[in-house]
């Protein structure tokens, strides 16, 4: 039996998706009410949904055996857990972004930067020897520069739209974002066969 | 005052808990004591040099640490390994080798605040300092069979790999890329993984070879299919290696506890050649570990081949009953004037079982109660 944790809104649907194209019995999930934790009606699966982030909690310490969840959580989490297959789905990626005549690269002095992913932000940062001070924001970042409270913000970007709504541009695209499967480590020793056959299941269609 | 709380990461063991526990760690060290390994006990606090010269690289947020009062730095020890490095090269200048020790100690580490780990934790293991030979690997991993045996008699496993499987496939690289490289295939971060091999400047064999690595565990058949993706002869005669081994431990009858992995690469320049792990049931960590760690007690001014694993206690501690070596708890009930012979009866009791007195003046004379 595989415990497995979905993260919860538009991820779990194209999850679901994936999981019907290779005949797993799914289809409790859509009506699943109130109920918590559903069983897989043909294969011995039992699927719960949760936030992102607890889906990282719920597979590091072993309590699910798989967990799908983007790769932005992954970044911005300690992991401690195998990340075995980009399922291609909410695809997106972590830029720098600001208005035009607020390159954070070229300003002298003190830089500052807003974001919703403070360790992302930071190791980037780092990795390109720039020093700077990080502000945790938690929604609408792009308010940060407009209002003067940051110099940038490191954010998700999708399509694009929002940024260029509000007169930002992207300086840098720090790397590429889609939804992964991550096992337990130990879950991968102990359940091995069943782990691989779900796995080789879903790389008939992603 | 409402705020008497213990540190994050901390944790209070009570009764049944604390009972557990030292159990556990009374059959275990039973265990190791019968195969000849001897108790060392060693300070809480270290001078953080130590374990900077023992690390290559620390990461400085993970410790404890404090200013003695001539401004050295000193840390909570994080593993018991490395103040071992330095007691054998301090304290064991003349002693015949190889040596058995063993211990049983708090380690700290400084984790991510509320992601449900623990900071202290108890560390029980064993090293075997001064011999390089097959049959130390083969004595250690006998040990580690009977530990993982004593927590748990039938759901484990003990994961085998070698870190020079990969080492050779990496000879010519920089640091920089190999360690990079080590850490996507230690985590199975695949598709990184992929990412990252096509960028570096490696011929298409070995390309394919990183990439199959994170695949390449499974049972024994691991180590014949591994032969199709080596890079070069000494990896081949590595793969023998590990078959001579793990052909010793099935003819010990260890064989259904035995799993491969080959893309185990934790900690490069700690370990350097057979690494294990054993996973129990129900934990979702790696609860022993351990390795052969030839290099590191070179780094205190002495050239010594050692290898050891250790045993994350409090992990086990939600899914290991550990046998008890008492029958059952008793109650002794007596009227205040038959106390001397309750406590006659008790001494009785007391050889196979736990036995308290309890004062009850309502009795007329001596009532034993199973609890």
């Amino acid at each position: 039996m595989l415990n497995i944790a979905l993260t919860k809104g538009r991820l779990e649907k194209q999850t679901m998706e994936l999981l019907k194209q290779v005949d797993y019995g799914v289809e409790v999930l859509e009506n699943k009410g109130r109920q918590l934790v559903v069983q897989d009606s043909k294969k011995p699966c039992s699927y719960f949904l949760v936030k992102s982030n607890d889906c990282i909690t719920y597979v590091s310490r072993g309590v699910a055996d798989i967990g799908v969840v983007g790769k932005d959580v992954i970044l911005e989490s300690n992991n401690d857990f195998y990340e075995v297959m980009d399922l291609g789905l909410g695809k997106c990626k972590f830029v720098v972004a600001s208005l035009p005549e607020k390159n954070p690269y070229t300003k002298v002095g003190h830089v500052v930067i807003g974001t919703k992913y403070p360790k992302v932000a930071k190791t980037y940062f780092t990795s390109k020897g720039i020093d700077v001070e990080i502000v945790k924001i938690d929604g609408s970042v792009e308010l940060g520069p407009i209002l003067g409270l940051c110099d940038a913000i490191v954010d998700i970007m999708e399509t694009g739209n929002t940024l260029k709504e509000n007169g930002l541009i992207v300086f840098d695209e720090i790397v590429d974002i889609s939804a992964r499967l991550i096992v337990n480590k130990a879950s991968f020793k102990l359940k091995r066969d069943e782990i691989k056959a779900l796995l080789d299941d879903l790389n008939k269609v992603v | 005052m409402t705020k008497f709380q213990i540190p994050e990461g901390t944790k209070d063991l009570i009764l049944d808990e604390a009972l557990s526990k030292k159990q556990l760690i009374v059959n275990l060290e039973k265990l190791l004591d019968r195969w000849g390994y001897r108790e060392v006990m060693t300070p809480t606090l270290e001078y953080f040099s130590t374990f900077l010269v023992g690390f290559d690289e620390v990461n400085e947020e993970d410790s404890y640490k404090f200013i003695d009062k001539n401004g050295r730095i000193l840390t909570l020890r994080q593993d018991m390994t490395i103040p071992i490095a330095r007691l054998v090269s301090t304290k064991f200048k003349d002693t015949n080798l190889p040596l058995r020790l063993r211990y049983c100690a708090q380690v700290f580490t400084v984790l991510e605040s509320l992601a449900g780990n623990q900071n202290e934790e108890t560390d029980l293991g064993v090293e075997l300092v001064g011999e390089d030979t097959n049959c130390a690997d083969l004595e250690i991993l006998t040990i580690a069979m009977e530990a993982l045996m004593v927590l748990d008699k039938k759901n484990f496993t003990l994961e085998i790999g070698n870190i020079d499987f990969f080492n050779e496939a990496c000879i010519g690289m920089s640091e920089e890329d190999k360690e990079k490289l080590a850490n996507l295939i230690d985590n199975k971060t695949l598709p990184e993984l992929s990412e990252f091999v096509k960028k570096l400047d490696i011929d298409e064999n070995k390309q394919k070879f990183f990439n199959q690595l994170p695949w390449l565990n499974g049972g024994l058949e691991i180590l014949e299919e591994a032969k199709k993706y080596v890079v070069s002869d000494k990896q081949i005669q590595i793969l023998d290696s590990i078959k001579e081994l793990t052909n010793a431990l099935i003819e010990l009858g260890y064989k259904k506890y035995i799993t491969i992995d080959l893309g185990k690469v934790p900690r490069l320049n700690y370990y350097t050649g057979i690494i294990f792990e054993g996973f129990v049931s129900g934990v979702g960590y790696g609860v022993l570990s351990g390795g052969r760690y030839d290099k590191l007690i070179a780094k205190f001014n002495r050239d010594l081949p050692s290898i050891g694993f250790s045993i994350k206690l409090d992990r086990l501690l939600t899914v290991v009953k550990p046998k008890l070596d008492y029958k059952e708890r008793k109650i002794v009930h007596y009227p205040k004037d038959k106390m001397i012979k309750a406590i006659t009866i008790s001494k009785e009791l007391r050889k196979d079982s736990i036995v308290s007195l309890n004062r009850k003046d309502s009795i007329e004379d001596i009532e034993i109660e199973v609890v």
